[in-house]
């Protein structure tokens, strides 16, 4: 995951972290380093039907605290490798830096860690904010985790049930303007701004079922079922339910709603209940096949009752009613595996196209190849030839994509 | 002269016949109990070997009986990555997007990282005898030891192979040797018994190795490299709040 660019202060300061870590004799027998490289050349074709060939790739070091068995912590700096005409240039980010600990009745968690509520690969109701949703990057061996800052504190009660309480703080604007960072950088967000949840995990029967409240003071907001530009000050309060079971094929359902702030909205209390609605389900199975191989299939569907259910082919991008994924991958055994994996909207019959293989073929080496190619017209959702992108984010790549290349870990 | 015929035909029919003083359920019973533990801590790896070399893959290990185990990778590509077996079901923990993923149904069929091992196979669970059928089928001699010779049929099609053959050591009740089959007879996988350990009264193998007959050069070695047995292993070892600490 690649956040923005650094200032050249902090970024000195990254670096001097991760060498002290480095060289600082007794931080080996506390802690674990692994390094993680993807390495990719990738060509694709731009908009004005040109192709472009470039190599890039990221880097990680994640350091992993261990020998204290109720204080976790981890530290990883990952960094966007993008080689340009005065050399190699990156892109850093602190992909994670939290702590863990742990008492006999509760634990808790502080710093950029990551987290996920709810249940669903691509499409998740429950984590709508943090999931990877409709303009998700399928060209990747695993998908990416989201982190962020949070303070969460959790109590189990049995073997499978848990509430977890969470509070997430408003983000810090990264001041563009020199004058503004001269003067000291913009202020931290207020109180109001701040995310703040609690959920509950449990098992009746063999079934999972997770329920949760998020009050979330953000504005400007463009995520969820309805991304809406509120005024500074508005909140949204955010409800969920999962269940996740077993009948043959594993399956999840979740719904969520999002309600904004009763004192600032237009809409009537019914039509906001109705707009604030959204659904996914999915199934997912994992076969079998002959004596080594292994097929997997998975579907996932996100419903939204109040978006548009007919095609719009302006530039104002509506919230589609219903977005599918699907993925097929067969594992040969022996490491060698290739996967097809697609998005879809099914009212623009618009679609983003990934077949890929990965082949693990030495110790924490792994051959990987991706393309992805986007079938619809210039506005649509996965348009082969985008045009006008602002305002889209499933826009992202462009018409069609290929990268080879390799993953090693040591 | 028609009873000295009968008793005739009966003992030249009994003395054709191998007479064994225990059953084959017996025998894999007995070697199953030697398998089980009350509760076990252990630490050990795995080598996958393959046309282009080795890949090792190191785990820690808790089991309580036959249904609960957690299994926690050390080695670096995997390390955080747990499975943890519990009320019949699987649960596997991937740390890097904090994901827990439950496993149930034929997915318990699926390999471990790729090796001759599924998650049933690694965190034990179903005894032999749910899923086949034992018949003994006489005594042989294994690395110079008498053994069982007990075949296994498949009662349905919920299992990996349809037939199977055991070398069951007949005085310590350990495995030397299985034989996986094919539906069609042919013979897919080999594991030997390379190494026994003897603790609190049970003998289990402490190594052993899988080879798949229809690749060269692949194979899967199994290593316990430290075991305790009896020791105290709290409830809370086999949890959600274990799995993804």
């Amino acid at each position: 995951m690649v956040g923005p660019k650094l200032h050249a202060p902090g970024y000195f300061a990254i670096k001097t972290v991760v060498l002290l870590l480095l060289l600082t004799p007794g931080v080996s027998a506390e802690s674990d380093i692994t390094t993680k490289l993807e390495l990719f050349n990738s060509v694709q074709r731009s908009a004005d039907g040109s192709w472009l060939h470039s190599g890039a790739g990221s880097a990680s070091i994640k350091i992993d605290q261990t020998g204290n068995s109720n204080v976790r912590s981890q530290f990883e700096l990952t960094a966007a490798i993008i080689p340009n005409n005065t050399g190699i240039d990156s892109l850093q980010s602190i992909s994670r830096a939290y702590g863990k600990f742990r008492f006999e009745s509760f634990r808790g968690v502080i710093g950029k860690a990551p987290f996920s509520w709810g249940e669903g690969l691509i499409f998740n109701a429950a984590d709508e904010i943090f999931g990877r949703g409709t303009g998700a990057n399928l060209m990747q061996q695993e998908f990416e985790d989201s982190s962020a800052w949070i303070t969460s504190f959790s109590r189990y009660f049995g073997p499978f049930s848990f509430v977890e309480m969470l509070v997430n703080p408003g983000l810090i604007p990264i001041p563009e303007d020199a004058q503004l960072a001269a003067a000291g950088g913009a202020q931290p967000a207020g109180l109001e701004e701040t995310r703040a949840g609690v959920r509950i995990v449990t098992k009746p029967g063999g079934m999972k079922l997770e329920g949760g409240y998020l009050f979330d003071g953000r504005d400007g907001i463009t995520e969820g079922p309805a991304p809406t530009a509120l005024q500074a000050g508005d909140f949204y309060h955010r409800l969920y339910l999962s269940l996740q079971g077993n009948l043959w094929l594993d399956w999840h359902v979740s719904s969520s709603l999002e309600l904004p702030d009763p004192n600032h909205i237009a809409d009537s209390a019914p039509a906001a209940l109705w707009k604030g609605q959204l659904y996914t389900v999915g199934v997912y199975s994992m076969l079998p096949v002959g004596y080594d191989d292994t097929l997997s299939f998975r579907f996932e569907a996100r419903v939204h009752p109040a978006g548009s259910w007919t095609q719009d082919h302006s530039t104002n991008y509506p919230t589609y009613g219903i977005f599918n994924y699907g993925e097929v991958s067969y594992d040969f055994g022996g490491g060698f595996s290739v996967l097809g994996r697609a998005l879809l909207n099914p009212i623009d019959l618009s679609a983003r196209i990934t077949p890929g293989f990965s082949w693990n073929l030495f110790q924490g080496f792994t051959l990987l190849g991706f393309a992805t190619v986007q079938t619809g017209e210039p506005l649509d959702t996965y348009a082969w030839e985008a045009k006008d992108t602002e305002g889209n984010p499933a826009i992202a790549s462009s018409g069609l994509a290929m990268q080879l290349g390799c993953s090693i870990i040591y | 002269m028609l009873l000295l015929t009968g008793m005739l035909l009966a003992v030249s029919m009994l003395s054709s016949l191998p007479l064994f003083a225990i059953s084959a359920e017996e025998i894999i019973r007995k070697l199953e109990e030697n398998q089980v533990h009350e509760t076990a801590r252990s630490e050990g790896k795995m080598i996958i070997n393959d046309r282009f070399g080795e890949k090792v893959t190191t785990f820690k290990s808790w089991a309580e009986g036959e249904e609960k185990t957690l299994i926690e990778f050390t080695s670096r590509q995997e390390r955080g990555q747990k499975i943890l077996r519990a009320d019949d079901e699987i649960y596997l923990y991937f740390p890097d997007a904090a994901e827990v993923i439950r496993l149930q149904g034929a997915a318990l069929r699926d390999s471990v990282l790729g090796s001759d091992m599924s998650y049933e196979d690694m965190t034990g669970g179903k005894g032999l005898l749910d899923s086949y059928n034992a018949n003994l089928l006489g005594t042989e001699q294994v690395n110079g030891q008498e053994c069982y010779k007990v075949e296994l049929k498949a009662k349905g099609r919920g299992v990996p192979y349809p037939r199977e053959v055991l070398w069951v050591d007949s005085e310590k009740f350990v495995n030397h040797r299985v034989h996986m089959f094919s539906l069609s007879g042919k013979l897919l996988k080999e594991m030997r018994i390379e190494e026994y350990r003897s603790l609190k009264g049970k003998i289990f193998p402490v190594r052993f190795i899988i080879e798949d007959k229809m690749k060269s050069n692949s194979s899967t070695e199994f290593v316990i490299e430290s075991i305790e047995i009896g020791v105290d292993i709290p409830p809370s070892r086999f949890s959600l709040e274990e799995l993804t600490w």
